[in-house]
């Protein structure tokens, strides 16, 4: 057998190589190599920005779409739109997700059993709702089909289709959030007033939430630039909202009360001759009967009944009116009063009061007139006069106060159920979720259910979508050219949306469906027109053509907002404190306070307040990758003095139970929240596996709200919810 | 050379999550990982309760720990104050994502590689600012060059008297907050 | 915590790769004819065990299974990091410590185990002669340099101890490991874990190997509580000074003693680790004589357990720093 004979030497020799060896390859790798891997975020070649309209809320701010390849990569604020200034709030941001989700509904789908769909071509689908529709109307009279109006500038299109097809009962969902503010703004002032919040050094705020409830960026942007050049900001909510954790003063108040404040406070500001004289003198009508009827309305009388300090609502009066008139109450959206409890009308016209008595109607820093629109109007084509009155009879006797063009939604499940005044079996719903934004969910659900026909026009399979017959898949706004969008913050501005994308799977924008629907009606006629030619007769009055207006997005003519006194459109030409129309229709003319109508009892009950959260808009994004990671679910807040003593603590499981329903969701327990009160954020618990992120998450709220109502403008009244509160064993 | 830093005033941050999400869509993430992220703090007892609101990220530390652990040299701190990664060179040992006092980083498992805010360094070499500075809604960040006495971030400082967070770290951290 | 089970394991058998090296060095310090077996066993299972944990971090690595060559830079790229320290030290230590158990190879005698492969495997039995063969000269080039080797061996291994304490001794991001206690703990349990690893190898070897050892385990295991009773003190010292010294700090040790680590911290370290093997090294006392070889394997087998979960815990009970 062979031996390796090895020196010593030579054995140490190889190894010092082998050794060095190692280390020069190793030096050499290390300053070669240099960060090769793929980096997210940057592109090789430049992309392109395309300026479009948001459409994850309703404010539609202007953006910019970045766009390499066909392909959406994000979007940011538009610059030079008055509503966005360059800024995007989290949902505008999670557009692109949305865009994208693989969720998303891609084709025409028909019913074929219960939650289960087949796809099917849209001739198909046009052909079979337009033939039901047609048996419908033959049984039972146009007047049968209701429709839900698209809330994104598609309005023309729906309200067209049920002229032609002869049927009323046409709603928008301003009935459940806003119908009573903007009642009481238009018989009061004849517009809604825009708060100058830049300029204001004394801003009230009941329950808006600029937080959480962004509309628009720019006005966020605004109140914090007045914030920083000293204005004094007073959040008054029974919840501490981020709004309110970033005030200089929140003030909890017990929910539903707010009226009696405003009262005291405008009791206050008449009593220690606060109050603009001169302003009230000559643009108000009613002030002596007001000022009378306010005589009794102390702090300490509102103090029993709002919970708010007597002193705490006195100082507050006179800080505003040292400010004044740069000092306002903001006119809210939803929050206190927008269409909240059955005082709400009555209260928002209180706040329109009380900032006429501090005169800062067209003031700097005060309440604005809104700017004008400048676009054309658009006719289409003539249809015959309806036959029937609408069937839940806003604008007649019944609720003669109630806006006819909006109607009252959640009076829908009730006419289907009891067919009363007459039988509706078809209901068209245009990017909109009933199942999910009517209160009392289980009475919406069987409504639903017993249609004869549900068609659903969406781009998400929704709770609602769940129970149609026929489901059509819509272009997103990023899909989309849209007719121009009145936009502008104080300022009269125009915007158009245009699509950055093409279409993506089988999808169609919403009015191209009705259009479509139409046809296959033989309501042709009625649709002569398309959305180039909406577009090309609004923007008549701008001397601007479509393509001009593609490329820069959109168009303004004021650089500042226009201040100087007002003109008020009201049968008086002032502001009407009193209201003769109020009156002729049965309602207190003057802005008078009742209680909320049910009232928590019971060391168990608690009254149900619904909110807002900065990274959802109702129901419409708890899918939404991005923003599903911000806010995954909703918990129930509950105040910790009552939760210590019902023995629950954060993350508890809780079973909360109110007349028309009940529903288990885990506790907040917290400080920031008033006693009397729990709260949740609106637009959760979706049950549709096919919304795969959303699924089960969080809890829906209007499983338990009540159907009440606000007398005056019709509008819903969710606030009036009590519900009882336990941990679930 | 320029030390680029933030400025937040968290006297106007309201909380709403824009920056999260801007950062996310500039830099394509995944909804998990959060380069910038929402910290809230309840304080106090009703009806005197408020809330905190503070937004952390990577700070761009003069002295960075994570720049010193790095065993490949991976992590360096650039020039004009920038604390970024070269991708080629991590092994993703993740000492950088332990050791940062900040917890700025996060781990991608999918990549095998850690991210963090990168200052948004494709957009400022063209002169733009940050995602997440120009898209909060409140108007609360501010960008700048920290070593220049007469920029928006330095005047910020001094006015309002922003200051670190946690500088007892010793980390020497470049990103202000107004309270 | 970014770091897991993998990073425990690669620390716990880094630990006690060393440990087992420096007791055997010190057994042979002090009479490697007495203690020949336990030297023997710690030399030969020092390289492997520590050898045997590098998989583990090289499983952790996020881009270690899929660029392996990046793994180059770990080496050259900043010399100011404890972990470049660290692939130096261990990739020196393991290479001298596997060259030390080479050593102790005797290639001039023949191998009882090989031969009883002759019989039955005459193939592999041939391989493995030829490959014995080829060996010998190597071994014998070796030898003489076995001195330098074991001072050369010594160093790398109290480095080896120290720097898996160092690693996270030095960040000042985790209260909880920003001690200098935390360093001392690691050497101490690695010195532990070495013994008891290379106790437990020297019992199961055929019966001429245990009983010589046998009669010095009463001794060993003297040294051994007196180990564990200085690791008892580390250990209270480190989590008494956390629990003094910040919020973070605080919630890891509410979290191992009270919180969802608690079931680790009390069976693990503190029945396996501290109270099984005292239990049996002062029965012994009590008794007079050492136990039975079983008796043995409980008793270390305990400690390894208890060493591990030490490393596990760690590494579970990081609570970042409170930054507000």
């Amino acid at each position: 057998m062979s031996r390796i004979r090895l020196s010593r030497r030579d054995f140490l020799k190889a190894i010092g190589a082998a050794g060095a060896l190692s280390i020069g390859v190793g030096a050499v790798g290390a300053t070669r190599a240099l960060g090769k891997g793929q980096t997210r975020g940057t592109w090789d070649e430049m992309p392109h920005l395309i300026p479009t309209v948001c459409g994850m809320c309703d404010a539609r701010c202007g953006v910019l779409a970045y766009v390499v390849r066909d392909r959406l990569y994000k979007l940011e604020g538009n610059y030079r739109h008055s509503q966005s200034q360059g800024k995007i709030c989290s949902r505008g941001s999670a557009g692109v997700k949305l865009l994208y989700d693989p969720d998303r509904l891609k084709y025409p789908l028909k019913r074929v059993g219960d939650g289960l769909f087949d796809r099917i071509s849209w001739e198909q689908a046009f052909q079979e709702i337009a033939g039901k529709l047609a048996q419908i109307r033959e049984k039972d009279g146009p007047q049968a089909l209701a429709w839900a109006v698209h809330p994104d500038l598609s309005e023309l299109w729906d309200r067209q289709f049920m002229a032609a097809f002869g049927s009323p009962n046409i709603f928008t969902q301003s009935s459940l959030g806003q119908a009573s503010a903007r009642l009481a703004s238009r018989l009061t002032l004849g517009w809604e007033p825009v708060p100058d919040l830049k300029n204001a050094r004394h801003i009230v705020l009941f329950g808006r939430n600029y937080a959480e409830s962004i509309f628009y960026t720019a006005a966020t942007t605004a109140l914090m630039q007045a914030k920083e050049k000293g204005a004094r900001i007073v959040v008054i909510d029974p919840r501490l909202s981020r709004m309110a954790s970033q005030a200089h003063e929140w003030i909890p108040i017990r929910p539903g009360t707010d009226g009696a404040m405003l009262q005291a406070m405008m009791n206050v500001l008449i009593a220690e001759a606060l109050y603009d004289a001169p302003f009230v003198e000559a643009n108000t009508v009613g002030f002596q009967e007001l000022k009378d009827f306010l005589a009794d309305k102390t702090p300490a009388w509102a103090s029993t009944m709002c919970d708010v300090p007597a002193e705490t609502i006195r100082r507050l009066a006179q800080e505003m009116a040292s400010a004044r008139p740069a000092a306002l109450v903001d006119p809210g959206r939803h929050g206190a009063w927008g269409a909240t409890y059955s005082n709400s009308f009555q209260t928002a016209r209180a706040a329109l009061a009380l900032n006429a008595l501090l005169g800062n109607y067209g003031s700097k820093g005060g309440l604005l007139t809104p700017p004008p629109s400048p676009l054309g109007g658009f006719l289409p084509p003539a249809t015959s006069p309806l036959q029937a009155a609408r069937a839940d009879g806003a604008g007649d006797a019944q609720a003669p106060l109630a806006s006819s063009r909006d109607g009252v939604f959640q009076m829908l499940p009730e006419i289907i159920l009891t067919e009363q005044p007459h039988a509706i079996r078809a209901l068209i719903a245009n990017h909109v979720n009933p199942a999910r934004s009517l209160p009392n969910t289980a009475k919406a659900m069987r409504a639903l259910a017993k249609l004869d026909l549900l068609v659903v026009i969406d781009t998400q399979l929704t709770d609602t979508a769940e129970l149609a017959h026929y489901i059509l898949p819509e272009s997103t706004y990023l899909e989309r050219l849209d007719p121009p969008s009145p936009s502008g913050y104080l300022l009269s501005e125009v915007a158009l949306r245009q699509p950055v994308v093409k279409a993506m799977y089988d999808s169609k924008p919403a009015y191209e469906i009705v259009d479509g629907l139409a046809k296959a009606l033989g309501l042709g006629e009625d649709f002569s027109f398309t959305v180039e030619d909406v577009i090309s007769e609004s923007l008549k009055p701008l001397s601007l053509d479509q393509a001009e207006l593609s490329r820069e997005g959109l168009w303004r003519d004021a650089k500042e907002p226009a201040y100087g006194k007002p003109s008020f459109d009201t049968p008086s030409g002032r502001i009407e404190l009193l209201s003769r129309r109020l009156e002729a229709a049965g309602f207190d003319p003057l802005p008078a306070y009742s209680p909320p109508a049910a009232l928590p009892r019971g060391s168990d009950a608690f009254r149900l307040v619904q909110g807002r959260d900065a990274a959802h808009t109702g129901t419409a994004t708890q899918n939404n990758a991005y923003l599903h990671m911000l806010s995954p679910e909703n918990r129930l807040w509950i105040s910790a003095s009552r939760a210590a003593r019902l023995g629950i603590k954060s993350g508890d499981l809780l079973v909360v139970s109110s007349p028309a329903g009940d529903i288990r969701i885990k506790a907040n327990v917290t400080q920031g929240i008033h006693p009397d009160a729990v709260f949740m954020v609106h637009g959760f618990g979706h049950n549709t596996s096919a919304q795969r992120t959303a699924y089960h998450q969080g809890v829906n709220d209007n499983v338990l709200t009540s159907d009440a109502r606000d007398p005056v403008a019709g509008s819903a009244a969710m606030g009036e919810t009590i519900v009882r509160v336990r941990r679930a064993r | 050379m320029a030390r680029y830093g933030l400025v937040v005033d968290l006297t106007k941050c309201v909380g709403c999550g824009s920056c999260t999400v801007a950062c996310q869509a500039q830099w394509e993430l995944e909804p998990e990982e959060r380069w910038l992220r929402l910290e809230i703090q309840e304080e106090g007892v009703y009806p005197s309760a408020s809330q905190r609101f503070t937004t952390v990220q990577c700070m761009h530390c003069d002295d960075a720990p994570c720049v010193r652990v790095c065993p490949t040299a991976a992590n360096y701190k650039r020039r004009d104050g920038l604390v970024l990664m070269h991708e080629g060179r991590c092994i993703g040992c993740k000492y950088c994502v332990v050791a940062c006092p900040y917890q700025a980083r996060v781990f991608n498992e999918e990549r095998g590689t850690p991210g963090k805010c990168r200052l948004c360094d494709v957009r400022i070499q063209k002169g733009v600012q940050p995602a997440c500075v120009l898209s909060c809604p409140a108007g609360a960040r501010y960008f700048g060059d920290l070593d220049d006495p007469t920029s928006e971030v330095s005047r910020l400082i001094v006015l309002k008297k922003a200051r670190q967070l946690r500088p007892d770290l010793r980390t020497g951290p470049n990103i202000y907050y107004v309270r | 915590m970014s770091w897991g089970l993998p990073i425990a394991v690669y620390l716990f058998l880094a630990g006690a790769g060393a440990g087992a090296f420096l007791c055997a060095i010190g057994a042979e310090v002090y009479s490697r004819r007495t203690f020949r077996p336990l030297v023997h066993s710690g030399t030969l299972i020092s390289g492997p065990l520590v050898a045997l944990g590098m998989p583990f971090l090289i499983y952790d690595l996020g881009m270690g299974q899929r660029e392996p060559w990046r793994i180059f830079f770990l080496f050259f790229g900043n010399p100011g990091s404890i972990m470049s320290w660290g692939a130096w030290i261990i990739s020196a230590f393991v290479t001298v410590a596997l060259t030390l158990a080479f050593l102790e190879l005797d290639f001039d005698e023949t191998w009882p185990w090989l031969e009883h492969r002759r019989p039955h495997h005459p193939k592999l039995y041939r391989r493995l002669t030829l490959l014995k063969e080829l060996m010998t000269p190597i071994h014998h080039i070796i030898e003489p340099y076995r001195g330098r080797l074991l001072v050369a061996g010594t160093i790398l291994a109290l480095a080896t101890t120290i720097y898996t304490g160092l690693l996270i001794g030095v960040l000042n991001s985790v209260p909880l490991w920003n001690s200098a206690i935390l360093p001392v703990l690691f050497m101490d349990s690695a010195l532990s874990t070495g013994l008891a690893a290379s106790v437990v190898y020297a019992v199961v070897q055929p019966i001429e190997e245990r009983r010589l050892l046998a009669h010095h385990f009463f001794s060993l295991n003297q040294i051994h509580a007196l180990m564990i009773v200085v690791e008892v003190l580390f250990i209270f010292s480190w989590l008494l000074l956390a629990a003094n010294s910040s919020t973070a700090a605080g919630q890891s040790i509410h979290l191992l003693m009270f919180g969802d680590l608690a079931l680790f911290f009390w069976i693990g370290i503190a029945f396996f680790g501290i109270l099984d093997p005292m239990l049996i090294y002062i029965y012994e006392v009590v008794l007079g004589k050492p136990l039975m070889a079983y008796g043995m394997i409980v008793s270390d087998g305990s400690v390894l357990v208890g060493g591990f979960i030490l490393r596990y815990l760690a590494l579970a009970a990081a609570v970042p720093v409170m930054l507000f």
